[in-house]
């Protein structure tokens, strides 16, 4: 090793420092440490004439480490490192003192804070004279990306990126996309889901930067930012593009299943056009429950049947993946206010089918056989911990959806009696013009509390019994239907979704966004994004917003067709490694393997794929592996530094 | 070039816009009113539902912005005109004086203890403490420079005695300035950007809560805002994160929170105001933390927990700190005379009864207003938000092309939200600024021709 001459920094901070650590004595103090050729105070090490201090030094004094005694790292290590390699020199040949947070800002008596200044001063200098030059690695980036989930939020995300000039590949599970938007009859007073979601993928169609990919499935997921290899399943949709909808298939097939599309309220067949304007615009079957009896390839003119079709795999390469799966309504057990029991009890999502011009009944709002003459919505069904198995959290979107069906449902049936039984109403922001509009509708708000309502069916009717709040009285409402505002749970699928991308999940089961306040989008992981309710309930607006917002991050890490990776990841020290794949296993992102390097297994880190977490220094019983900027040696000097107090080194 | 992106409002909106815009490579104006950037979120003391640090979590997207040396910081301006349309707008901006020559300022503070004028109420404190005639707008300030108020500077505004006199007072802040900043003679100025886009994130401001008469705000002494309260409890408050009372310095054993002051009622706002539930929760949980024998108690007619984790930080509120929720709306506050209490007297509609409590500190959770009323071509919304042109299918732009809009000034919002819509809207404008720019280019290998 070269001669080692540090110099250090302390930063006043103003008086955010300086009012609570003498920062002259912690400079001097500095002076005496081994290695050390200079230590200066200023009054904002930041400033550019603090930088310009430190920038001299290195040129003058032949510094070849700097320790800068101030704020959180995280605030300026960046401006540092800046600063230094302006000067010439490897910017990981810094190291930060936190005397700021760690210190003056939580302690009040001057002459304890100093000492620990000092003490925190002597550790980063013991730890800087091992400091060595490190070497940033650069990727290059693909320009693609996969969207996952062809929802409002996955659509939105395509045609941003496709707009910024990137490829994209949308993959969606279910035959068409459109996701769950399309089948809302009224996402607000005058807007009509269906065409909303039309508009969208009108717009998908014409565009040649997207392929859509139908009936597939997310199989693995390996590389890393800026080079990520997607395998996907393509399910068999057993019809191909020569389909012209006539329909005569869906005549003669003999199989008969629940049309999910309608949430239940009719059956479909097993091959099917999910909604008028699904895209794309062909009938698919069913794999799951289509018996292959061959009548549909009969009595198809085009030849647009073919059931010997197989499940493909197909590989795509892209520099990023926009995670948009959504979620799935929630399931009300059997007897849940008297789900199941009576067919005069629907859930939301059916009512929401009733009121679209295109559902079984043209929109008519029949349930049962008739259409009732009163109706009473029971809100967070599953959610805000309301019954037994319900979920913690507010599904926020349900109240506004319930509100505004309300209001629709008055304009068409004025004389219905229509309830709406509530804990809170959460029309946020500007929807509260909605809640006042349905005040002057004349619908009625029935507020409860802790005693959740029961629901009676007996062969006079339906009655619900409620603990009326702002009366404190037990009311009985007899109506003629109910209407339960189920909320949102997490994906069915989500487990397999972990299992791939490898994102994690929060106690309420959706995706955990990497800050929940200021990174929203964005995954923990580089290069994986969020838009959508995967990462929590959200309206419809609020998730084509995090669309763009999703499709604008992945594009601004891969528009350089580079990327940048730290230095500071795993290492392998050759000599030393036995081999025993220990650090294989801990690996949270696979980013070691073994290889045979002359006959010897060697653990070998893949740097593109490694986070730099530390899990494998920690546990390789050897010592091979090392944390680069994290060493052993590094480490070692810094906690004998704050043992051995002075008589370290 | 005309590659360049405006910026208006540098508050957590406009600074995740224009670090996103600036991580693209692209030229950023950032013009903001106020001497640092921060908007709102620099007077919180912690967020809600983690309960996050506000400055911690902010000042490194704050430091950031200075990082890069393609945003031009504009402070202390406003935008006074635009013209043009997308690819090429021509904006105006008023740069008001700070009195402080920018480039020498090193933010040392020295000037800002030795001011003689010590009674200048601290806006950044609203006015619960006071600051000096030259100040830093406060500690974690971006860029960290010194601006002289010139309506209490002894310098700049004499008293009229001294003016007739035709004396010139004082000059202390320009003897001390270690690095000779001080510049009395400062006028302001008019800068023309051209821009390609613009990014309008200009957030809000508290309702004035004066125009409430039944409250009684501005007049009873241990009355405050939600925002007030917030600076009440931070660490950079007016009492270092004691919460005192106004009248007698003492710590209160009874806090009420209002809700729904201007919001939800037809004679100011019809809108709800969405971040004030979870503000009031929050403060109620961090004045138990801070006095854990006070009692809190919550006014409410809905409580509006939508987001994520916030019904979970609900019952946390309600289970781990004992805040209690009453639904009632509150119909008038009086002041005791002798005590300086406040009596709350509000209609709990669990008993259709009027109520009366008495409470030693009161604050009124308030309706936030858009700062939308700019000299930019926008339509605006009825309740004055900035309209978008079509949410679903256009989620950021507003009604003129090339001007987007983010935070709150499009609708009342949170922090996660408004960073989301930012990020959005600086991907939309970065791609009008490209183009604009090729297309320039391609004009100037052309001779200045335009083809195509
Ligand atoms: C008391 C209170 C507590 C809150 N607590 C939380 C919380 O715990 N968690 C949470 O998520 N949210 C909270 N919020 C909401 C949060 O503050 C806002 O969502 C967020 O700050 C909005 O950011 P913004 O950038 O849109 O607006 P702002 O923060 O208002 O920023 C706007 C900026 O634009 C500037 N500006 C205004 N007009 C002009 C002009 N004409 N020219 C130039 N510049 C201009 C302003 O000076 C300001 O800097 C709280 C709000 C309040 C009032
Ligand atoms: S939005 Fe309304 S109905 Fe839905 S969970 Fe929240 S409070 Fe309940
Ligand atoms: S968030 Fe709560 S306090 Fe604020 S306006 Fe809405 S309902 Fe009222």
């Amino acid at each position: 090793m070269d001669e080692v001459r540090i110099g250090v920094y302390v930063c006043h901070c103003g008086f955010n420092i300086a009012g609570v650590v003498d920062v002259k004595k912690v400079a001097e103090y500095a002076k005496t440490l081994p290695g050390v050729v200079v230590a200066r105070d200023y009054v904002f090490m930041c400033s550019e004439p603090g930088q310009d201090l430190i920038k001299e030094d290195i040129k003058n004094q032949n510094l070849n480490r700097v320790v800068v005694a101030s704020c959180s790292p995280a605030l300026h290590e960046i401006t540092f490192r800046t600063a230094i390699s302006e000067a010439g020199l490897n910017k990981y040949l810094l190291e930060m003192a936190n005397i700021r947070e760690h210190c003056s800002w939580v302690h009040h008596e001057k002459e304890k804070a100093t000492e620990k200044a000092m003490e925190i001063v002597r550790m980063a200098v013991a730890k800087a004279r091992y400091l060595e030059p490190l070497e940033e690695l650069e990727v290059e980036a693909k320009k693609s990306v996969l969207v996952l989930g062809g929802g409002v939020a996955g659509i939105r995300a395509a045609l941003e990126l496709a707009n910024y000039g990137f490829d994209v590949y949308i993959v969606e599970k279910s035959p068409t996309i459109g996701g769950k938007a399309a089948l809302i009859g009224y996402i607000d007073p005058k807007t009509k889901g269906a065409e909303v979601v039309s508009k969208m993928v009108e717009k998908i169609r014409d565009c040649p930067k997207i392929q859509v990919f139908t009936s597939a499935e997310l199989v693995q997921l390996t590389g890393s930012a800026g080079n990520y290899v997607a395998k996907l399943r393509l399910n068999p949709r057993f019809v191909n593009s020569r389909c012209t909808r006539c329909g005569e298939c869906e005549e003669v097939c003999p199989i008969e299943v629940s049309n999910e599309y309608n949430f239940g309220l009719d059956k479909r067949k097993a091959i099917f056009i999910p909604f008028k304007n699904a895209y794309p615009p062909y009938y698919a079957i069913d794999y799951r429950v289509c018996v292959k009896c061959g009548e549909c390839e009969k009595v198809c003119r085009y030849k647009a049947i073919n059931l010997k079709e197989e499940a493909k795999i197909v590989e795509l390469r892209v520099g990023a993946v926009i995670i948009a799966t959504g979620y799935d309504p929630y399931r009300p057990f059997k007897g849940e206010y008297g789900y199941g029991l009576s067919p005069n009890v629907i859930t939301l999502f059916q009512l929401e089918r009733l009121l679209d011009p295109e559902s079984p009944t043209k929109g008519e709002l029949i349930v049962g056989n008739k259409v009732p003459k009163s109706l009473a919505f029971i809100q967070c069904v599953g959610s805000r911990g309301t019954t037994l198995g319900a979920k913690s959290y507010c599904s926020r979107m349900c109240c506004t959806t319930a509100i505004n069906s309300a209001i629709k449902i008055k304009e068409k049936y004025p004389e219905m009696n229509v309830y709406i039984i509530y804990k809170d109403i959460m029309t946020y922001g500007s929807d509260e013009s909605l809640y006042e509009e349905a005040g002057k509708k004349l619908i009625n708000f029935i507020k409860f509390e802790e005693k959740i309502p029961k629901v009676t069916i007996s062969p006079e009717g339906l009655f619900i019994d409620v603990f009326e709040y702002t009366i404190q009285q037990e009311i009985r409402i007899p109506v003629e239907a109910i209407v339960l505002s189920i909320g949102m749970l997490p994906p069915r699928d989500i487990e397999e979704l972990i299992a791939v991308t490898r994102v994690s999940c929060g106690g309420e089961g959706f995706v955990r966004e990497a800050h929940l306040k200021l990174a929203p989008v964005e995954a923990p992981t580089k290069g994986i994004f969020l838009a959508g309710c995967i990462t929590g309930p959200k309206n419809i607006l609020e998730s084509i917003r995090m669309g763009s917002a999703a499709a604008a991050k992945a594009m601004s890490l891969l528009s350089k067709g580079k990327i940048t990776i730290e230095p500071m990841i795993a290492q392998v020290d050759e000599e030393r490694c036995s081999g025993c794949g220990i650090c294989v296993a801990v690996c949270p992102y696979s980013a070691i393997s073994i290889k045979s390097v002359n006959g010897d297994r060697i653990a070998k880190v893949e740097k593109a794929l490694c986070m730099g977490c530390g899990t494998c220094n920690a546990s390789c019983p050897s010592g091979a592996m090392q944390h680069l900027g994290f060493k052993d040696v590094q480490l070692l000097a810094q906690t004998v530094a704050a043992l051995r107090g002075e008589s370290y080194g | 070039m005309n590659g360049s992106v405006l910026v208006v409002g540098g508050g957590v909106a406009g600074i995740q816009a224009a670090l996103d815009l600036a991580e693209q490579g692209i030229e950023v104006f950032l013009v903001e009113k106020a001497p640092s950037i921060g908007g709102k979120m620099a007077y919180l003391d912690k967020t809600f539902p983690t309960l996050d640090c506000a400055s911690c979590i902010l000042a490194p997207k704050m430091a950031a912005v200075l990082r890069y040396p393609n945003i031009k910081l504009l402070m202390n301006s406003e935008v006074e005109d635009v013209t043009g349309r997308a690819g090429n707008f021509v904006v105006r901006v008023l740069k008001r004086p700070t009195y402080v020559d920018w480039t020498k300022c090193n933010g040392c503070g020295i000037c800002t203890q030795k001011c003689p004028v010590k009674n200048v109420p601290d806006d950044y404190n609203l006015g619960l403490s006071n600051r000096r005639a030259i100040y830093i707008m406060f500690p974690q300030a971006v860029p960290k420079k010194a601006v002289i108020d010139a309506r209490y500077c002894m310098r700049l505004n004499p008293p009229e005695k001294a003016k007739k006199e035709g004396k010139t007072l004082c000059g202390v802040c320009e003897r001390h300035c270690p690095t000779k900043a001080i510049e009395y003679e400062q006028k302001s100025e008019v800068i023309e950007l051209k821009v390609a886009a613009i990014i309008v994130a200009t957030g809000m401001e508290l309702y004035n809560a004066k125009n409430i008469p039944e409250y009684g705000y501005g007049v009873y002494q241990n009355l405050y805002t939600n925002l007030e309260f917030e600076r009440l409890v931070s660490a950079t408050g007016p009492s270092g994160g004691e919460i005192l009372r106004r009248s007698d310095g003492k710590h209160p054993k009874k806090i009420a929170w209002i809700q729904c002051v201007g919001s939800r009622d037809v004679r100011f706002n019809h809108y709800c105001s969405a971040y004030c539930c979870m503000a009031a929760t929050k403060q109620a949980i961090l004045a138990k933390e801070h006095l854990p024998e006070v009692q809190c108690t919550v006014y409410y007619m809905d409580i509006r927990a939508f987001g994520k984790g916030f019904n979970e930080f609900l019952e946390r509120a309600k289970r781990e700190f004992g805040v209690r929720y009453i639904r009632g709306k509150v119909v008038r506050i009086e002041e005791l005379a002798d005590t300086k209490n406040l009596r709350v007297v509000y209609e709990d509609t669990a008993e259709s009864y009027l109520r009366v409590e008495e409470y030693d500190m009161v604050v009124l959770s308030v309706a936030i207003t858009p700062n939308s009323r700019l000299p930019l071509p926008v339509e605006l919304t009825s309740d004055g938000f900035v309209k978008l042109k079509d949410p679903y299918l256009d989620p950021v732009s507003t009604t003129v092309e090339g001007i987007f809009v983010v935070g709150a000034v499009a609708g009342a919002k949170d922090i996660p939200d408004s960073v989301t819509e930012a990020s959005a809207a600086a991907a939309r404008a970065a791609l009008i600024a490209k183009r604009s720019m090729a297309r320039e280019v391609r004009v100037l290998a052309n001779g200045g021709v335009l083809n195509g």
